[in-house]
């Protein structure tokens, strides 16, 4: 397989944490769930335990005109904290924002609809799929 | 031995006037007039959660920092209300334990904890207590396991214990007592499992009981008729947040809990008196004097267990005793609290169960708004467009301050069969979860209910509030944060992350001159002043 990943998720300890852990991902997701992640990402919500969106794509914009887009680390009334797609952290006081957009349905990661061939895809969702955790 | 006995008289005279201290009525009748100490669960009888404090103020609470930090001794869910007394912080540890400390330092002077059975049942809510009561030189606590217990206040020694109720039942005290003229008055939790709900009062010298009132009335009582055949027997009831008193009307007003079973209200056709209802009962026998039901036969977990708020108003060119509050159905309300008779009900959150209010405040409710076996959505989730945690009112802004959450719920509804000891709630919820849901302060106005400002927060909340005469709101979070606004405005002008989600409700007290804001969050108790 060609390696043109934009980022990679963690596997087995490597990899960054842009992501989720993919070390046992075939155990937790099916084919047909893993497919529909790699050509249409950001379209399945993946929660954390109360309820709130995993890996929810922010853009803000600060009161200098800086624009950050990132993934959701942590968030709360006052304060914000996004990782962007150099798996750079970023922290803000939401009141030296002047933008703050959720965009719930987009993901960091893009489409491999055409980044890889039919059976390029079936082969990373084969792999994907195969990942059951360390034995 | 003249003079030895003139040097102990002298030394009783110079002694800090906290070795002599005592909470006497006249004192928690007069609580707002002392702001320096906190001697009761709402810091008076009237539940204003409001004090007259102001070194505290929005130019400079930016400025405020932590000054210690009390961490409790097992890790759990802390509601507590700390009571703070000449010098001593009174507070509650979970499931059921009592810690004094020095107001100064924050070091332990004592504690005291009941070890719980390995049965002790909590039947549809966490172990938790939610404070104490203060009278004469004792501390009372109710345990999880339905112990009314009365504690020397400078010591922690154990002077009366008395079991109230049967706790293999479903029984069981998380509420704070509240201490009035020779009575402490004592509520009980338990409406997820069929109990027949009660208020006590108890002879605060013997333990002895004076009175109890059932909030289920059984047989030959008023009320009893609102109950299908024996579905009264269960019907739960609970009064499981402190409610306030009116020392001039001699009268104690109390919220009352879910009927029993929670979302299956087939086999208790009827009103099921007195769920959902504040009640004015007669401190000196017990008696029913009136009560207002907000939400009749129930079938969503909207308990009336929110704090009632006492205070004056010119209504219609008069000037009447009143009784406010933002009830768990989402409806504020304003009613006399000397006859009952409902003067103002408008919606203050998110509902879609009732079409209105009618002119008595009764809900003219949607049809198909009940639980389903599919499920049925509705607003506002079983938790409530607000829940334990208290409100504030401040005389200075006149607003009315609530923690709001805004959240919906598919409500089920499922088999319902009494088995004592077990939960008894025919059904469930589904929270509509994820990133929509969120929680708010509103300020509202007293007499009119309509909306002054909003502070939104990035979840529903579990924080009560405290408002004061600096001309702050204090809250807190479910992310940890504890933070000021500006009483007129609404704005933000100070937070502080605590580490650990705020379930609790804020006080404030002086020592030596200093102003002090004290919050239980997370597993700790966080005192600030400003730096």
């Amino acid at each position: 397989m060609c390696g043109r990943w934009v980022t990679r998720p963690k596997s087995r300890g490597r990899g960054n944490s842009l992501g989720p852990d993919l070390t046992a991902v075939g155990a937790r997701r099916g084919a047909a769930h893993l497919r529909s992640a790699l050509l249409n990402p950001g379209t399945r919500k993946i929660r954390d335990s109360f309820g709130f969106t995993n890996f929810l794509v922010i853009s803000v914009v600060t009161r200098d005109g800086r624009e950050v887009r990132g993934m959701r680390i942590n968030e709360d009334t006052f304060t914000l904290q996004l990782r962007d797609a150099d798996n750079r952290i970023h922290s803000f006081r939401k009141q030296d924002l002047t933008e703050l957009n959720r965009q719930s349905n987009r993901s960091l990661m893009p489409s491999y609809k055409t980044v890889f061939s039919p059976t390029e895809i079936d082969d990373l969702i084969a792999y994907l799929a195969s990942l059951r955790g360390e034995r | 031995m003249r003079r030895v006995s003139l040097l102990l008289s002298l030394a009783i005279v110079l002694a800090p006037c906290e070795v002599l201290a005592q909470v006497s009525y006249d004192r928690l009748v007069a609580a707002e007039s002392e702001p320096a100490n906190w001697l009761t669960y709402s810091g008076s009888y009237r539940s204003h959660r409001f004090s007259s404090l102001k070194q505290i103020t929005p130019e400079n609470v930016a400025r405020l920092k932590p000054v210690w930090v009390y961490q409790i001794k097992e890790p759990g869910l802390i509601e507590t209300t700390p009571l703070v007394a000449d010098g001593t912080m009174y507070l509650t540890e979970p499931p059921s334990s009592v810690t004094a400390l020095d107001i100064r330092s924050g070091r332990r002077l004592w504690s005291w904890s009941r070890s719980m059975p390995r049965d002790v049942r909590a039947l549809g809510f966490p172990p938790v207590n939610r404070g104490l009561a203060l009278l004469g030189e004792t501390v009372f606590v109710g345990t999880l396991d339905t112990h009314l217990v009365a504690l020397d206040a400078k010591s922690g020694a154990v002077r009366w214990d008395k079991v109230i109720a049967d706790n293999a039942a479903g029984y069981a005290i998380t509420v704070a007592p509240l201490a009035i003229d020779g009575k402490v008055i004592v509520g009980t939790s338990g409406g997820e499992a069929g109990i027949r709900g009660f208020l006590d009062a108890y002879d605060p010298k013997t333990g002895e009981r004076v009175w109890r009132f059932w909030t289920i009335p059984g047989p030959d009582e008023a009320g009893y008729e609102s109950w299908s055949g024996d579905s009264w027997k269960t019907g739960a009831g609970a009064t499981w947040v402190t409610g306030s008193y009116d020392p001039e009307l001699d009268l104690l007003y109390w919220g009352i809990g879910n009927p029993g079973p929670d979302w299956n209200g087939d086999a208790r056709a009827g009103d099921n008196l007195y769920t959902c209802s504040v009640v004015a009962i007669d401190a000196s026998n017990g008696k029913l004097k009136w009560h207002f039901q907000f939400t009749p036969h129930d079938t969503h977990d909207w308990d009336a267990n929110q704090v009632p708020v006492l205070l004056e108003g010119m209504v219609a060119g008069q000037q009447r005793k009143l009784l406010a509050t933002a009830n768990r159905n989402a409806f504020y309300y304003v009613l006399d609290r000397e006859t009952g008779e409902f003067l103002l009900g408008t919606q203050y959150a998110r509902q879609t169960w009732a079409k209105a209010l009618d002119k008595r405040g009764r809900p003219i409710v949607f049809p198909n708004t009940e639980p389903t076996i599919a499920g049925t959505l509705a607003y506002p989730s079983l938790q409530g467009a607000t829940n334990w945690f208290s409100p504030s009112y401040s005389p200075l802004t006149h607003l009315f301050y609530v923690p709001v959450r805004e959240m919906g719920a598919y409500y089920f509804k499922g088999e319902a069969k009494y088995v004592r000891g077990t939960e008894f709630m025919g059904g469930g919820e589904q929270a509509l979860l994820g990133d929509d849901p969120y929680g708010a302060i509103r300020a509202l106005d007293l007499l009119t209910g309509k909306l002054k400002w909003e502070f939104r927060l990035h979840s529903p909340l579990w924080s009560g509030v405290l408002s004061t005469a600096g001309g702050l709101v204090f809250g807190g979070t479910n992310e940890g944060n504890l933070f000021a606004l500006d009483a007129e405005s609404g704005k933000a002008l100070w937070d502080f992350q605590t580490g650990g989600a705020v379930r609790s409700n804020p006080i404030s007290f002086s020592v030596d001159g200093v102003q002090y804001i004290a919050s239980a969050a997370g597993f700790s108790v966080f005192v600030f002043a400003l730096s």
